[in-house]
């Protein structure tokens, strides 16, 4: 069909093209609608909480965060129900994401630990993909650690999952 | 019902003139913005991983926390919509056409009329002041820690730094010049509270600004400016920031951005949302950077 060369006339047949797909067929669902209808707020159906009413508050859990120093900046971010991040800066430049996670929000984030092949502290560790390592302290707290440079390897992330309060977190709550 | 965070994201655009607008600034703050689009590519740009099974499993977990109005991000996303343009698009199209469509751009330029100082400081406190509500939101932080805002500052990185660099740049340099801190704080000084209940942008973020009367709500409005004084006078002076300059930026990026800084100023109010677009960017990045620490 010939493109028309007017405005209004690219516009008619746009429209025209549109309606005929419409109707012609339904198009792919996205893959996130199933989680969207599963989990939207609305009165006739209120969908259970992101995070456990039993999750600690994430102030709570900025204690147990490495400290500021020769290895770098500690500097908090988010601080949620059950959640608390760290951005961790070399020379003003991003070097890992440091996160402690209540697993009482999110009970399957345990399921990757029952296999774990390493430790830290005692406790079970998994490297996740090519950027993340995570502990799971007192099988209740994710301890995560994730690259945001690049060389930042699998052990390099161990040593700054030992530079958190590992124990402190075991006992405190 | 509030829109889905996957739709918002998909529907942010790759061109357009905001994302101009935003290119023509990168010189600011060069190596530091990506206009990442799509809700898919930002979950692999941010967590750095293509596996889809993983992109699968944070993408849920970020929807069902945005989902879940007491975690706070849909608050500071509604935040950063209600902090935009007042008319937008469909203010410019009603003017245009009451114009006639034989007039185009340039003569709607001319038809621009430049906000008055009072308007220009009024909005551009209101931007920063949202900017702090959502930046308290999207941290779990309480809504009026305008010293924890401060201190993040030198620390914004990605689509927050850019829009911050845009606001001192196109609300702040460009109409009001290098000072513009000291300028709009002059000028909020001369303000009343009848005049801040007119705004338009206040009337939308009235119900998220500290203060229990107008007044008091002025108050954390101006003081908030002056909070940022040491901070923008060192970025302005850092980058060597003069209105010509950005104008001239401006200009390379598009003829229409071309004329009287205050009517450019005027125009990219109208006719861009920088705040919105970059907003929802920061909320996607910080939801699904949390998705990604918890699964």
């Amino acid at each position: 069909m010939p493109w028309p060369h007017t405005l209004l006339g690219r516009t008619v047949a746009g429209l025209t093209v549109l309606l005929v797909l419409a109707c012609g067929g339904a198009a792919e669902p996205s893959r996130w609608e199933a989680i969207q209808e599963q989990t939207v707020e609305d009165e006739a159906a209120p969908a259970g909480a992101s995070v456990s009413d039993a999750a600690i508050e994430g102030s709570r859990l900025n204690a147990y965060f490495p400290a500021s120093g020769d290895d770098g900046e500690v500097i908090f971010k988010q601080e949620k129900t059950g959640f608390a991040q760290a951005l961790v800066t070399r020379d003003g430049a991003p070097h890992v994401t440091l996160s402690i996670s209540d697993t009482r929000s999110n009970p399957s984030a345990r399921d990757k630990f029952a296999d774990a092949a390493g430790a830290v502290g005692g406790f079970p560790m998994v490297h996740v993909g090519s950027r993340s390592t995570s502990a799971l302290v007192a099988d209740r707290f994710q301890v995560q650690v994730r690259a945001e440079a690049d060389g930042v390897d699998p052990a390099a992330r161990a040593a700054w999952l030992e530079r958190f309060d590992l124990g402190g977190l075991a006992q405190a709550f | 019902m509030a829109q889905p965070l996957f739709e918002i994201v998909d529907q942010l655009p790759a061109g357009g003139l905001t994302v101009a607008m935003l290119r023509a600034l990168d010189w600011v703050v060069p190596d530091t913005y990506d206009n990442l689009t799509g809700f898919d590519d930002t979950i692999r740009a941010v967590t750095g991983e293509t596996d889809e099974a993983f992109v699968q499993a944070v993408g849920e977990r970020a929807i069902h926390l945005y989902n879940d109005r007491s975690e706070g991000y849909q608050r500071a996303l509604w935040i950063y919509q209600a902090a935009d343009a007042t008319q937008g698009y469909a203010g410019t199209a009603a003017f245009l056409s009451k114009l006639g469509q034989s007039v185009g751009f340039l003569g709607f330029l001319e038809r621009m009329t430049p906000k008055a100082d009072t308007t220009q400081a009024i909005d551009l406190a209101l931007k920063l002041t949202a900017e702090v509500a959502a930046f308290c939101t999207l941290n779990g932080l309480p809504g009026d820690s305008t010293g924890d805002f401060v201190r993040s500052l030198s620390d914004a990185r990605h689509a927050r730094r850019m829009r911050l660099a845009a606001m001192v740049c196109v609300d702040g340099v460009l109409p009001l010049g290098p000072d513009f801190v000291r300028k709009a704080a002059d000028v909020l000084d001369g303000v009343g509270g009848s005049m801040l209940r007119d705004n338009e942008r206040f009337k939308r973020l009235r119900g998220v600004i500290p203060g229990d009367s107008t007044a008091e709500q002025l108050t954390f409005v101006r003081d908030g400016l002056l909070a940022i004084g040491d901070w923008a006078d060192a970025f302005v002076a850092r980058h060597e920031l003069t209105a010509d300059r950005i104008a001239s930026s401006l200009k390379g990026a598009s003829d229409r951005w071309d004329g009287r800084l205050d009517l450019v100023a005027a125009t990219l109010d109208m006719t861009t949302n920088y705040v919105e677009h970059t907003g929802v960017q920061s909320v996607a990045r910080a939801v699904i950077s949390r998705a990604a620490a918890e699964v």
